[in-house]
């Protein structure tokens, strides 16, 4: 080591020095790796690139998903007479990146891609800007559902998500398991059951567990069993007579060997049952189709086409859709959920978001962008498309849709109240000696004091 | 009774390579499942009732996972982000437990344990922080902020792990080359880092591994495509809509790859040097 | 002042912890304050807003925290058992093998290679109610009950999977400590006369009782921040049965985007965790 003898000439010093030199050159180091700085900092002097945090990966496509946006968004530069950047991001992060950021006061997306059941959540923490105003002078604004257009409104009434798509709930049947007609009513799939178990099948299946069991189970039960989940205020109000029921139907249900106990898992196992004709009747999400293939009909038919299959099981006979199953003697009620995109506050460039928008809600893109996310566009004229009007399973979807989908009332601490109830919910189907009303109390007591 | 009869010898190992056998099976078994799950094509994954091995041997997954980012971008990204940052950590925390180690003052052992302390704090509080910091100075989405998160995260373990190794090497070894009149450098050169090397390697290894399949930060603090690593990447094959469970597996081991070669290359001296003693406590 | 016969002083010292010293400040100490800042304070639309201890009493006041200390406190004990003894059992089989250790131990390690996002999800799959191998192989036993479906199956799942995780780095370490006891102590002890499991406690125990600290303390801190693994495998679990306070700071900052409240829990957290860390290691110390 010869230059460190060189350095033999000092004495203690070297040590320092030696340490100082190392220092200075891992921060020497360091500086070349600032070359990789790829931070969407640039300021628009007059419309600059439009960022968009989304789950779509349109470099690198690697699903339906991805392929159909691109093809959807092929002319949106020239449109917009900008770059469009797509960052990709895991859908489940995407709501927590969106708020972080905000709450940060750092580089926040020009528009995102944000779930219309994860609404209520950024609206409580401030996250996404008031576009009322933009939206009642836009171009589209005549063509856009209503009812969609309210799932983006506040509780106050300000518009801060423009809904792309929407989906709401309905339920599956199969025929061979329901001849006479497919259920409605809770107390039609409790009639159904004795016969349907001596045949080894389920009555009925769905998501009841975590949030979104909360939503597509649990929520509608109880209005159409005449209660609320909360009220204008945003106030939890579940601790009624209907959710009563709504409970102690599930709790028979399970009990009695009508539903398999998968109903109460974690993740997505409700649906295989079904996908292998175990059960009679899916509590299903209008997007549910893309999950179910291959589909065994207890009939014995197979139909494995990818996200086609149910549309042939319906034209095979095999599959009929009805309304969300209901309370005897009540209208089907189903919550209007959906994807929208949204500005986030701090956005740098919002003129751009609002071009980017614009392009987004044009008939024909709305359209084809809906049908990549699996559900019904907003803007009216898209459901005259071949692809919604001329397929069975579609048509039927919003028929629904337009009849019995409402947007769940907006909720205080949405997200702690939904878990807590997935939480109770679970606990007292499991548990069926404990008292219902006492602990629905405890919870919205504990809910409503945050 | 040390003294055992040709039967009871042959039995005792019988008893324990069954018993490891049998633990490495559990150990390796979900790993196995993954690889298989990986040859098998996406219908496959879900047939009922469950397979273990593939009916259809195919490679599928992995051709998804070939036309994806993962190989070209995202685990170049994760390497510069993992490397970079367990060298400067070992560094430092190797100059920082040599220091612990060999100057006794005061406060030392407080220090120590204040230092240790910041351990229990967890990630996902400090988030804010860092974006915040990221942004102001504009290094979100860089390879730097990711080093500089995953150091500062990961000196008090590297400090923990290489004081025990310092603490283990004699100390008559210095003392002699002082009194020799060896100049500190040498010293320093040629006798306390072969010493320590395992020990150097073992905190290595073990940062590079946590470096290599950190999360959180990496999908936080990463906004851009271009930066992604390979952990983010995975979701690439998983969307609201449809999982490719396939390719997810074939994804994850291919993500599994690089770190379990660094560890089998270096696997003679990191059980050496963990079992050398030096890690007592 | 003592004059030091190696070339360590404070000068050297100085520069030897700078730089750890600098990043630790930067990177950790001033996130903690930051934190400690917000956890005052309510933060919305990016703008804060001073709210006093209303955090920390609705914290208080939260069933949530307390089932979830609950629920930590059960998961890194039995977290820390499993490691600790399956830890020393297995040290003890790789002890007194002579031939394939090498390979064991390398195939015991690979878990640990792994992300803890990789990991989880191959638990969750081996689990899964339909498709699950395992849970396949169960269901005659369990009369079909989805065991990640029911709170109690769902943290011995995750509970199996993080030990499965870290075994590696206990058998190891207990490996290297055990490696250390003299032979020539078990020979005059078999000579006194002693049983096998004397021989064990009395030289075995004695001798690796600091390394079973060390392991123990790691551990410890190990399971109590575990959080990566347990997302991946049940997010929080069916409700909230393996919410632990990791995925409770989680959820409250993530799920809930309520960085207030969530920097309150995690300055309780942190203080538990010194809390309990310090009754610990004088615990331990003493005995």
């Amino acid at each position: 080591m010869g230059w460190l003898d060189i350095l033999n000439i000092f004495q203690e010093e070297n040590e320092m020095k030696k340490i100082c030199i190392l220092m200075v050159l891992t921060i020497l180091l360091l500086m070349p790796l600032m070359v990789f700085a790829t931070g969407n900092t640039e300021e628009p002097e007059v419309m600059g690139p439009v960022t968009l945090w989304s789950e779509v990966n349109i470099k690198a496509p690697q699903t339906n998903l991805d392929k159909n946006f691109a093809k959807a968004v092929a002319g949106i530069e020239e449109a917009m007479g900008t770059e469009l950047i797509v960052v990709t991001t895991p859908y489940k992060e995407i709501d927590g990146k969106v708020n972080l950021a905000v709450q940060a006061g750092g580089d926040v997306p020009d528009v995102a891609q944000i779930k219309v059941s994860k609404l209520a959540f950024h609206i409580d923490n401030g996250t996404l800007m008031d576009i009322s105003k933009y939206v009642e002078a836009s171009p589209w604004y005549a063509g856009i559902n209503k009812t969609a257009l309210d799932a983006g409104r506040g509780p106050d009434g300000k518009i801060y998500a423009v809904p792309f798509n929407t989906r709401s709930t309905l339920t599956y049947s199969y025929t061979a398991a329901f001849p006479d007609g497919p259920p409605l009513t809770t107390a039609d799939v409790l009639a159904a059951g004795p016969a349907l178990k001596a045949k080894g099948i389920f009555a009925i299946t769905g998501k009841a567990s975590e949030a979104q069991g909360v939503q597509v189970w649990w929520w509608p039960l109880i209005n159409t069993f005449g209660g609320h989940f909360a009220d204008s205020q945003g106030k939890i109000t579940w601790a009624n007579d209907a959710t009563v029921k709504a409970i102690e139907f599930t709790q028979e249900l399970i009990s009695k060997g009508y539903a398999p106990e998968v109903i109460l898992s974690p993740g997505f196992d409700d649906e295989i049952p079904f996908m292998n004709g175990d059960v009679g009747a899916f509590n299903a999400g209008s997007w549910s189709y893309v999950w179910l293939n291959p589909l065994k009909a207890p009939s014995g038919v197979t139909y494995d086409n990818k996200s086609a299959s149910v549309e042939e099981a319906i034209k095979g006979g095999d599959l009929v859709l009805s309304p969300q199953i209901s309370a005897p003697g009540s209208k089907p009620v189903t919550p209007l959920d959906g994807i929208s995109w949204a500005i986030p506050v701090g956005s740098k460039n919002v003129k751009g978001a609002q071009a980017y928008i614009d392009f987004m809600m044009q008939a024909q893109v709305d359209t084809d962008v809906a049908y990549a996310w699996g559900g019904v566009p907003t803007i009216d004229a898209g459901k005259k498309d071949p692809r919604y009007a001329d397929s069975v399973y579609w048509s039927k979807v919003v028929e629904f849709m337009s009849a019995y989908a409402k947007p769940m009332e907006p909720i205080v601490n949405y997200d702690e109240a939904m878990l807590k109830f997935a939480d109770i919910s679970t606990d007292l189907v499991h548990n069926p000696d404990k008292d219902i009303m006492a602990v629905l109390k405890q919870a919205q007591d504990e809910i409503n004091a945050r | 009774m040390l003294i055992r009869s040709k039967a009871q010898i042959i039995r005792d190992e019988f008893v324990t390579h069954g018993l490891l056998i049998f633990f490495s099976l559990i150990m390796v078994f979900p790993v196995a499942l993954s690889l298989m799950t990986s040859f098998k094509t996406k219908t496959d994954v879900m047939i009922l009732p469950p397979r273990f091995f593939p009916p259809q041997w195919t490679i599928e997954g992995y051709l998804k996972v070939f036309q994806s980012d993962l190989i070209p971008i995202y685990m170049p990204n994760s390497a510069i982000n993992a490397f970079v940052s367990t060298i400067i950590t070992v560094i430092f925390a190797a100059f920082a437990a040599y220091g612990f180690s060999r100057f006794k003052f005061k406060g030392s052992r407080a220090l120590q344990l204040g230092i240790l302390g910041l351990m229990m704090i967890p990630g996902v509080t400090n988030l804010v922080s860092y974006y915040r910091l990221g942004s102001q100075l504009g290094i979100l989405s860089t390879h730097l902020i990711m080093v500089l998160v995953y150091t500062g995260f990961e000196l008090p373990f590297g400090l923990l792990i290489l004081k025990n190794f310092f603490d283990a090497i004699p100390i008559d070894l210095e003392e002699a080359a002082k009194i020799d009149g060896c100049n500190s450098v040498r010293v320093l050169w040629h006798v306390l880092i072969p010493l320590s090397l395992p020990g150097l390697f073992v905190a290595f290894l073990l940062i590079l591994v946590y470096t290599w399949n950190e999360f959180l930060f990496a999908v936080t603090l990463l906004s851009a495509n271009s930066a992604r690593t390979a952990m983010v990447g995975l979701y690439d094959f998983q969307t609201s809509f449809e999982v490719a469970y396939h390719a997810l597996s074939a994804a994850s081991i291919i993500v599994l790859l690089p770190i379990l070669l660094v560890f089998i290359l270096g696997r003679k001296t990191f059980f050496r040097a963990m079992m050398e003693g030096a890690l007592k406590g | 002042m003592k004059v030091s016969n190696t070339f360590m002083n404070r000068r050297n010292f100085f520069w030897l912890i700078s730089p750890s010293i600098l990043f630790l400040l930067i990177i950790q100490v001033y996130p903690a304050i930051y934190s400690w800042y917000l956890s005052f304070g309510r933060i919305k639309g990016g703008k804060y807003t001073f709210a006093g201890l209303k955090n920390f009493t609705r914290l208080l006041h939260n069933s949530d925290f307390y089932e979830s200390l609950a629920r930590t406190g059960i998961f890194t004990f039995s977290f820390l058992i499993a490691c600790i003894g399956i830890g020393l059992i297995l040290a003890l089989l790789l002890n007194r093998c002579t031939k394939f250790t090498a390979l064991y131990m390398t195939i015991i390690f690979v878990p640990m290679v792994l992300s803890e996002v990789v990991g989880g999800t191959m638990w969750r799959w081996m689990f899964q109610q339909s498709f699950g191998l395992v849970q396949a192989f169960l269901n005659p036993f369990i009369n079909n009950v989805s065991i990640l479906s029911r709170p109690w199956g769902a943290m011995a799942v995750v509970i199996a999977a993080s030990v499965w995780k870290q075994l590696a780095f206990t058998a190891l370490l207990f490996l290297g400590a055990l490696q250390t006891v003299p032979k020539e102590l078990f020979e005059s002890a078999a000579l006194d006369g002693a049983t096998r499991s004397e021989m064990f406690w009395k030289i075995t125990w004695v001798i690796i009782r600091p390394t079973v600290l060390l392991a123990s303390i790691i551990t410890t801190i190990r399971g109590i921040n575990a959080l990566g693994l347990i997302l991946a495998t049940t997010q929080g679990g069916p409700g909230s049965s393996t919410m632990t306070e990791a995925v409770f700071l989680y959820r409250t900052a993530w799920q809930f985007g309520k960085f207030g409240d969530a920097a309150a829990l995690s300055v309780m957290m942190f203080l538990i965790n010194i809390t309990l860390g310090a009754v610990y290691i004088r615990l331990l110390k003493e005995s």
